[in-house]
């Protein structure tokens, strides 16, 4: 009876653990997953913009044309340009961080999508289940965005103005945090493509042979998509703080200090749209050895980047906005606020133009 | 019935070594945090602090006492060796406290973080020590502070072991910092001379602690030059200076002979 119940509980027990075993390796996405999910956005896209919520269209001068431009009704186009400056201003950062967004993603899925499931070693296997993941969460995010849009205007067409102002900005609100999650989605998803393609052995091709034209532009490609998040993160979430928080108290110098960092993260922004956004053709025939030296640039900038977004994290800037800008307080909450604001300038000042500079030298 | 308790000792006595196992790793140290919050409260609370009450205190003195005619030559070098050593240690401090804490654990962090820790709580000692000492001899007039030039026969071992201990948690530091420091753009070949140039400095500090009082200016300057805010541009931008980088690689190569570490030392190198 005693062996019979001890057999019995191993056989149960070695069931559960095949079962456990059986559900990890479900949830493992492929090749095929992947196809199917993107299938499912373009679908998506394509019925969206045939309902007009997506155009294609000019962002700005110089760049290229996107096909991802948010299109708004009449009046809510009307309200966001009325309205308190930083909504514009947000609107135009998030077009434009999606636009850029979304366009690598269309120019570049196809480099993972020719693969067989068999040409991926355990390390592009794990960038394929984060990139599927994101695909799956961003599907989810632009299916939300698209009903927030829809009760905006909704709003605005039939109900604005017979109720109260406050309203009005409350309806706003509630779509800027949806096409901030939007944004945000796209970013994760740019970005987890850039990193499955660096697992690949593409770019150790590359640093092995004398890489072609359409080759350097591959690597600008992945650099234009790895340098977004650094741009577009703290821009909008300065922005967003703008609405979150009455600045009335703040202390002007630390404000002005948040100010010139994010005046010179622009003037990097402005180095980055021509060279990296744009369509210049003019690409270098880059030999071996600068291609060589290219990487190498690469890897050591994202390392430090790595450093940048970590101090970005840590120093919190909305937690920051609590305390009315005043660095003073806010070193009582977070005492190494000043260490992490400290590498946020070093980076954007020197580190970030530095590199994009140096890379342009190398392409152009 | 004896074969039983046996057999429960024994899976009582697995059990014990696995949750062992499990719990060492849990909470085995795994990143540099401890070192970072010791350097941190060391620069922003303790004697790197340059706003800090013993520490204004003690650089008051050296300054007075490094001007006082008492002094013998060889005392006053010692003096202003110290002073302008002290102001180093601020600046280095400072570079430190900003850059460790993009640092990952490695086997020159866990072989060196009890050496720095102990070193920065020895030297707080000696300055917790001078500090009282000050108060208790100091005379007063209005608002000013005075000492006599005597005093310094009393305050010349605290100060030894204030340079002495933080020139090693300094040394040490560099090291851990060399061998932690995560991206290339701050941690380099150019960082690797800096170093190597820093120690041979304090070394030589030692070496004329009472013949020459330029050699503590040397190192403040060159301390300074290098790892304050604005001087560690010079690093963050290396990768992309082909001219830098051959000169660097001939003081790798040849070492303190190469005619480029002078220039190093002049700062010239980045001229």
């Amino acid at each position: 009876m005693k062996t019979k119940t001890i057999f019995l509980s191993l056989i149960l027990c070695c069931f559960s653990l095949f079962s456990l075993f059986g559900l990890v390796g479900c949830g493992e996405a492929n090749i095929g997953t992947l196809k199917e999910n993107f299938g499912k956005l373009d679908t998506l896209y394509q019925e969206y913009t045939a309902d007009g919520i997506f155009e294609g269209g000019l962002l700005e001068t110089g760049l290229p044309r996107s096909d991802y431009v948010v299109t708004y009704g009449t009046v809510v186009q009307k309200k966001v340009d009325a309205s308190e400056a930083s909504y514009k201003e947000l609107r135009e950062l998030y077009n434009l961080t999606l636009a850029i967004s979304h366009d690598y993603i269309d120019n570049n899925k196809s480099l993972i999508l020719i693969k067989s499931d068999e040409d991926l070693n355990s390390e592009s296997k794990t960038a394929l289940n984060n990139l599927n993941g994101s695909l799956v969460e961003y599907i989810a995010s632009l299916e939300r965005f698209v009903d927030a849009r829809s009760d905006l205007i909704e709003y605005f067409d039939n109900v604005s103005g017979s109720i109260n102002a406050e309203a009005d900005e409350n309806h706003l609100r509630l779509f800027k945090k949806s096409y901030g999650d939007l944004v945000s989605k796209n970013l994760t998803l740019s970005t987890n493509l850039a990193k499955i393609i660096e697992t690949t052995e593409i770019f150790e091709l590359l640093s092995e042979t004398n890489p072609q034209p359409n080759d350097t532009k591959l690597i600008k490609e992945y650099v234009r998509a790895k340098l977004l998040p650094i741009f577009a993160e703290l821009r909008i979430t300065e922005i967003e703080n703008k609405f979150n928080f009455n600045n009335s108290q703040n202390n002007g110098d630390d404000k002005a200090r948040i100010q010139t960092l994010l005046d010179k993260l622009d003037a990097a922004f402005e180095i980055y749209k021509p060279n990296f956004v744009s369509d210049k053709t003019t690409v270098k025939l880059a030999d071996k050895d600068a291609t060589k030296n290219l990487f190498d640039l690469i890897k050591d900038f994202f390392t430090e980047a790595d450093s940048y977004f970590k101090a970005l994290q840590n120093f919190n800037f909305s937690k920051f906005a609590e305390y009315k800008h005043t660095m003073e307080d806010y070193l009582k909450e977070n005492s190494m606020a000043e260490i992490y604001l400290t590498k946020m300038e070093k980076f954007v000042e020197v580190t970030l133009p530095e590199f994009m500079n140096a890379v342009v030298g190398i392409i152009y | 019935m004896k074969k039983k308790g046996f057999f429960v000792i024994f899976i009582l006595l697995v059990v014990a070594v696995v949750l062992t196992i499990v719990f060492i790793n849990l909470f085995r140290e795994k990143d540099t945090g401890a070192l970072v919050r010791n350097v941190h409260s060391t620069v922003t609370n303790g004697y790197l602090n340059k706003d800090d009450d013993k520490n204004k205190k003690i650089d008051e003195y050296l300054t007075q006492l490094a001007t006082l005619g008492d002094l013998s030559d060889a005392q006053r070098n010692q003096v202003s060796n110290y002073l302008s050593a002290y102001a180093a240690f601020e600046t280095f401090g400072d570079f430190f406290d900003r850059e460790i804490v993009f640092t990952q654990y490695t086997n020159e962090y866990k072989n060196n973080r009890g050496a720095i820790e102990n070193d920065f709580s020895k030297a707080q000692n000696a300055v917790d020590g001078l500090y009282g000492y000050l108060e208790v001899n100091k005379t007063s007039i209005g608002n000013s502070d005075f000492w006599v030039a005597t005093s310094w026969n009393d305050c010349d071992d605290y100060m030894a072991d204030i340079f002495n201990y933080t020139v090693d948690a300094i040394n040490r530091l560099a090291d851990v910092y060399q061998s932690s420091a995560t991206s290339n753009l701050m941690r380099n070949d150019f960082t690797q001379v800096l170093f190597m140039a820093t120690e041979n400095l304090f070394a030589e500090t030692t070496e004329k602690l009472t013949t020459d009082a330029s050699a503590g200016r040397q190192v403040y300057t060159f301390v300074r030059r290098y790892f304050s805010e604005d001087g560690v541009n010079y690093i963050l931008n290396y990768n992309y200076n082909d001219s830098l980088q051959g000169k660097v690689f001939k003081i790798l190569e040849n070492g303190t002979v190469a005619a480029e570490y002078q220039n190093l030392l002049d700062g010239s190198i980045v001229a």
